[in-house]
């Protein structure tokens, strides 16, 4: 993989297969999301059946139940197949792991703010009649809120921690071993099994614990090898009934390929994009889960890719034409959780975080055709799964590869996310991996760190509000929301003589919460053991060589869960303008302070005007930022001091979308924001506050730690088309990538809309149906998500080049 | 070393290659009539009022020492910019920021390591500082510094200016330059008087002079288009034909007529000449660009 990259570049008019394309991704945009029960109701019918036997092998034979009786769709003009439920955009529910979300919604569902499902009458009859009765009182979920320890309940109950997004549905957030799935087949790794099985003893210590999993492991291949027949079965059929020749050459195609993956090794480059596919349905009927990550497509892929081309049998269009499905079908499964969780993820996105770029295992550049080809599938297809992320390597990546980059987001998709290849191999190692395996990692759901075949670690177990951190600080622990003792008594903040005293009183409040969360982390570990994951840990070698399952720990490596950390720049405006006004200026004392706070700045109108105008995180002052840095890395250290059952806890700055509701719990802040509106996304400076240009917020941010938070730091920038209209803008761009390595930030993505398009589409959604908009972290359909959120992101400052400042010469017109 | 100057803007591109600081001094040889940036021209730091963001609090009024601030009988703020002394009481005291001091005294070091900050996007867009304003041939010791320290630094350098003033202060900041933008404003020394209150004759010798001696520096003539002033071909030609003889024009900017710093004159206590004018069409400069495109000049931007 060490050749020149060749950029890959066509000309639209040039491009044959587009009207399939088209039709296929019209069929995705059309369908609104709707529940789908079918899987559930085959679960519950098989666990039925095999009450007393052991959990991992109910599991595995549910899977195969499912497997055999589910519903197969071929659908026109497809030239990959699969669907994990019953329908295009269904959300499917595992009712195992948690029933209960859909028993609170059932008549609210369709209309609810975020992301809304359709339900039939059928499936709420199905639900109701045979989904609950079974599953009530034995689901993860309810077993987790029997054991919830008194110390989490009262701040999990307002909303200072957030922390039961992993436990109402699968944790996910793993990358399977596709490599060994296309090197050896499920065939391969069947055979492999047996022979375990084989050489095991039942005598042996754990024998039949041993002898189970692997007994399900088996089951498990047998159902994935049942799905891909049925498959190659419904292919003949429809190709049967085919009057028109070169449908029914495809739809016999289908067949072959089906019959040979993910039976078999992979032959070709078709056979390889089929198997991956194919996997990754079983891997989400297993457990509805988001991030089930396809990973390094570019690396695993390339052989067969080469392979053919040297054959002769594969031209670009037609490599191309494959990905362009598979973006397609990527976009068609839709996540299914709460309202509640919803509000703090929304767009039904299943944060399958497909990657290309980077280095490869001997630490050098591993961009190729295809690297170029997953970008231009995005640019073609614009549709919001897969989650496209770009390892980049500024030393060792070609400019092309860059400026490819740029002109992908130029399109305004939001994709792709860039990762800096350095912070991100700098994390994995801090994860415990070795520098070689750290060189393939791949980025997995938003920006996190994962390794295909090799790691496991939950990344977002809770999220921690910093909003309610810095009132903690303030109020000597009381939550202003409701008067309770939440946090630690830290003292009257009157008493702190020093800008130090009210520090430290903050990292006590935070390092409370952190130790609370861990707790939590004690419990929900537990309840995890009794989800094992079977069909997705096939691919895990260590997995399988230890018949452990992956949600036991059996993966090469692992790391403890992951706390994320949210409102960053209300945290540190707040303890920006403490320190500014009250102990250098001394222009606010704390008396004053918090009476306004207490009235939400009314009848305080002038120390509101001190608060807001007091520096502010985003715009590169040092006074400001320098906070930034030794609370952060505070914060990262503290939570990396405690150990785990499944190694040390990890940290990231990811809020996905949960700054909206967490906010409404905290009240008014020294960083002059009133109470219970919402708090500031990611790693982003509150919009409207940074004045100083983009150069300055990259700037800023770089100031934060980025490699001690190993899940993954996030930051949005949104861009004025203008920005990059033309070739020196698309320059620009690239420039200001290749510099925001140099300052060692992680991740950045770009929205390039105006507001003025956002506030249109709220008026007229059904106009901006494809409207893609960067939510944080991950993409998602703008007019479906909920208005708070729209609201946000329009609020988000647009940073644009001054528009006049175009024209203007140094003193004259 | 001391200068005024009354803006910084980071990530500017429009001002020289790559990414770029520019930094905005105070102080203006000439006095446009269509000047976009007036509060630039003085070269002390002065008082802006936005009357917009005033609440009337009457905090400015109870700190004023020279009675500059009084009140109508609606009870709004008036400014008497005449009586104004500049001493900046009122901006402290206001707390809606309806008053900012308009330029302040910085030191060379202050600007260094204010252009310090983006030095890792100058360095990846070849990039670096351009100083405009104002114009920075009214300070031309503080700008020659900034400039040398920018050069020991490896940011590129550039200097937007009017070309008017002494040759010897001039050449001190033509030392340390990449790139240089001069303004030709009209090409009749009595039109270019009336409209700027200078004459033309010393702009138009010190960008000969500086084409003989400073062979290596790239040039970049900029003609604002200002319709009815000086947008006539005939201007235009002569403009066209003073280039064509310079050896080092890398290419002329037409820089269409805007109104966006009509508001800053009201907010300094000003008012404002050309209300009748609107901008250019897109199709008159065209023509004009084509004029000079047909005198041998090659490149010929619209916009900078």
């Amino acid at each position: 993989m060490n050749q020149p990259a060749v950029q890959y570049n066509q000309s639209d008019a040039a491009i044959s297969y587009m009207q399939r394309i088209e039709k296929l991704k019209d069929r995705v945009l059309s369908t609104r999301p709707a529940i789908d029960l079918e899987n559930a109701a085959i679960l519950t019918k098989s666990f039925m059946e095999t009450q007393g036997e052991p959990l991992v092998l109910r599991k595995a034979k549910a899977f195969r139940e499912q497997c055999r009786r589910k519903t197969v769709t071929i659908w026109e003009d497809e030239l990959i197949v699969g669907c994990s439920g019953s329908r295009t955009r269904g959300g499917i529910l595992s009712a195992d792991v948690c029933w209960s979300v859909m028993d609170n919604e059932l008549d609210t569902m369709n209309d609810r703010p975020f992301d809304p499902f359709r339900v039939t009458e059928k499936d709420k009859k199905l639900f109701t009649d045979v989904i609950k009765p079974y599953w009530k009182n034995k689901s993860v979920f309810e077993k987790w809120l029997k054991r919830i320890p008194d110390s989490v309940a009262g701040l999990r109950d307002n909303a200072i921690i957030y922390i039961d997004r992993k436990a109402v549905r699968g944790p996910g957030e793993l990358t399977p071993g596709f490599d060994w799935l296309l090197e050896d087949g499920i065939s391969g790794i069947q055979k492999w099994v047996e022979e375990l099985l084989e050489q095991s003893e039942l005598s042996a210590p754990n024998g039949y614990e041993r002898q189970t999993y692997l007994r399900s492991l088996l089951i498990s291949c047998e159902g994935i090898l049942t799905l891909a027949a049925r498959y190659a079965k419904e292919a003949r059929r429809l190709a049967a009934l085919q009057k028109n020749p070169e449908r029914k050459a495809e739809l016999e195609e289908i067949a072959q390929v089906c019959d040979r993956v993910p039976a078999h090794p992979a032959e070709t480059f078709r056979e390889a994009v089929q198997s991956v596919y194919l996997y990754h349905i079983c891997v989400f009927m297993e457990q509805n889960a988001a991030s089930y990550n396809p990973g390094r497509m570019d690396q695993y892929l390339y052989p067969f890719y080469k392979k053919d081309k040297a054959a002769g049998r594969l031209t670009d269009d037609q490599a191309q034409e494959l990905f362009d499905c598979l973006w397609i079908k990527y976009a068609e499964p839709c996540l299914f959780q709460d309202g509640k969780t919803a509000e703090f993820a929304s767009g039904y996105n299943m944060f399958q975080n497909a990657c290309c770029g980077g280095i490869d295992e001997n630490g050098q550049d591993a961009v190729n055709e295809l690297s170029y080809m997953m970008l231009q599938a995005m640019k073609e297809v614009k549709l919001y799964q897969p989650s496209l992320s770009v390892r980049y390597h500024a030393g060792k990546n070609p400019v092309s590869f860059l400026r490819k980059i740029a002109e992908l987001v130029k399109e305004g998709t939001g994709f792709p996310a860039i990762h800096n290849d350095e912070v991100g191999i700098k994390m994995l190692l801090k994860k415990g991996v070795t520098l070689k395996e750290a060189y393939n990692w791949n980025p997995c759901g938003c920006v996190e760190t994962n390794l295909m075949g090799k790691l496991r670690g939950y990344t977002a177990i809770a999220d921690v509000n910093l909003g309610s951190v810095v009132e903690f600080a303030m109020t000597d622990g009381v939550f202003r929301k409701t008067g309770e003792n939440l946090g630690v008594r830290t003292g009257d903040p009157r008493s702190f003589d020093t800008f130090d005293d009210f520090k430290t009183a903050v990292k006590k409040q935070v390092a409370r919460i952190i130790q609370v969360i861990v707790e939590a982390n004690s419990v929900l570990e537990t309840t995890w053991n009794e989800r094992p994951v079977p069909v997705a840990s096939l691919t895990f070698k260590e997995c399988v060589a230890s018949a452990t399952d992956y949600a036991w720990g059996g993966a090469k490596y692992s790391t403890g869960n992951g706390i994320i950390l949210d409102g960053i720049a209300d945290f540190i405006n707040s303890l920006s303008a403490v320190n500014q006004l009250i102990y250098e200026e001394k222009t606010l004392t704390w008396d004053r302070l918090l009476s306004a706070l207490e009235s939400d700045f009314k009848g305080f109108d002038d120390v509101r005007q001190l608060c807001l105008t007091a520096h502010k995180y985003g715009n590169d002052i040092p006074s400001c930022d320098d906070i930034a840095s030794e609370m952060f890395a505070f914060m990262a250290d503290e939570i990396d001091r405690y150990d785990t059952v499944h190694g040390r806890m990890i940290s990231g700055i990811l809020p996905v979308t949960a700054h909206v509701p967490l906010g409404h719990v905290v009240g008014a802040l020294p960083s002059g924001r009133l109470a219970w509106t919402t708090l500031t996304d990611g790693l982003s400076p509150t919009g409207g506050t940074d004045v100083n240009g983009p150069t300055a917020v990259l700037k800023s941010v770089s100031r934060i730690p980025h490699d001690m938070f190993v899940s993954g730091t996030l930051l949005n920038m949104k861009l004025d088309p203008s920005f990059v209209a033309d070739d020196r803008g698309l320059r620009n761009l690239m420039w200001l990538i290749r510099s925001m390595c140099d300052l060692g930030i992680y991740h950045v993505q770009f929205n390039v809309v105006s507001a003025d398009t956002l506030r249109a589409a709220q008026k007229e959604p059904e106009k901006y149906r494809d409207l893609l908009i960067r939510v944080a972290g991950y993409t998602a359909y703008f007019v479906e998500l909920g208005r708070d959120v729209q609201d946000e992101i329009i609020g988000r400052t647009v940073l644009s080049y001054k528009s006049d400042n175009r024209l203007s010469g140094a003193c004259c017109s | 070393m001391e200068g005024v100057i009354y803006k910084i803007e980071r990530l500017a591109v429009y001002d020289g290659p790559g990414i770029r600081t520019v930094i905005f001094l105070k102080g203006c040889p000439l006095a446009c009539v269509w000047c976009s940036s007036s509060e630039s021209q003085k070269l002390i730091p002065e008082i802006g009022f936005w009357q917009e963001k005033c609440v009337a609090c009457g905090a400015c009024v109870d700190v004023c020492r020279s009675k500059a601030i009084g009140k109508d009988k609606n009870r709004n703020i008036l400014q008497h910019f005449e009586a104004c002394t500049n001493n900046g009481d009122c901006v402290r005291a206001c707390l809606y920021q309806a008053r900012k001091m308009i330029g302040g005294k910085v030191t060379v070091d202050e600007v260094v390591t204010e252009l310090e900050k983006d030095a890792v996007f100058y360095h990846r867009s070849e990039g670096g500082v351009t100083l405009s304003g104002g114009d920075p041939i009214c300070q031309p010791l503080f700008s020659a510094r900034i400039l040398e320290r920018a050069v020991q630094m490896g940011f590129h350098t550039a200097v937007e200016t009017s070309a008017y003033g002494d040759w010897p202060a001039f050449a001190g900041i033509l030392d340390h330059l990449d790139l240089v933008y001069v303004d030709v404003k009209h090409m009749d020394m009595s039109a270019h008087k009336a409209l700027t209150g200078k004459g033309n004759q010393r702009i138009l010798d010190n960008i000969q002079r500086l084409d003989k001696q400073y062979p290596d520096l790239d040039l970049i003539l900029r003609i604002p288009v200002i319709p009815g002033k000086n947008d006539s071909k005939d201007n235009i030609q002569k403009t066209g034909q003073f280039a064509a003889g310079l050896k080092t024009l890398k290419r002329i900017e037409l820089l269409p007529y805007h109104r966006y710093g009509v508001s800053t004159y009201f907010v300094i206590g000003r008012s404002y000449a050309l209300n009748e004018i609107d901008s250019p069409s897109r199709e008159q400069v065209e023509r004009l660009k084509a004029v000079l495109v047909s005198q041998g000049i090659f490149d010929v931007r619209i916009g900078g």
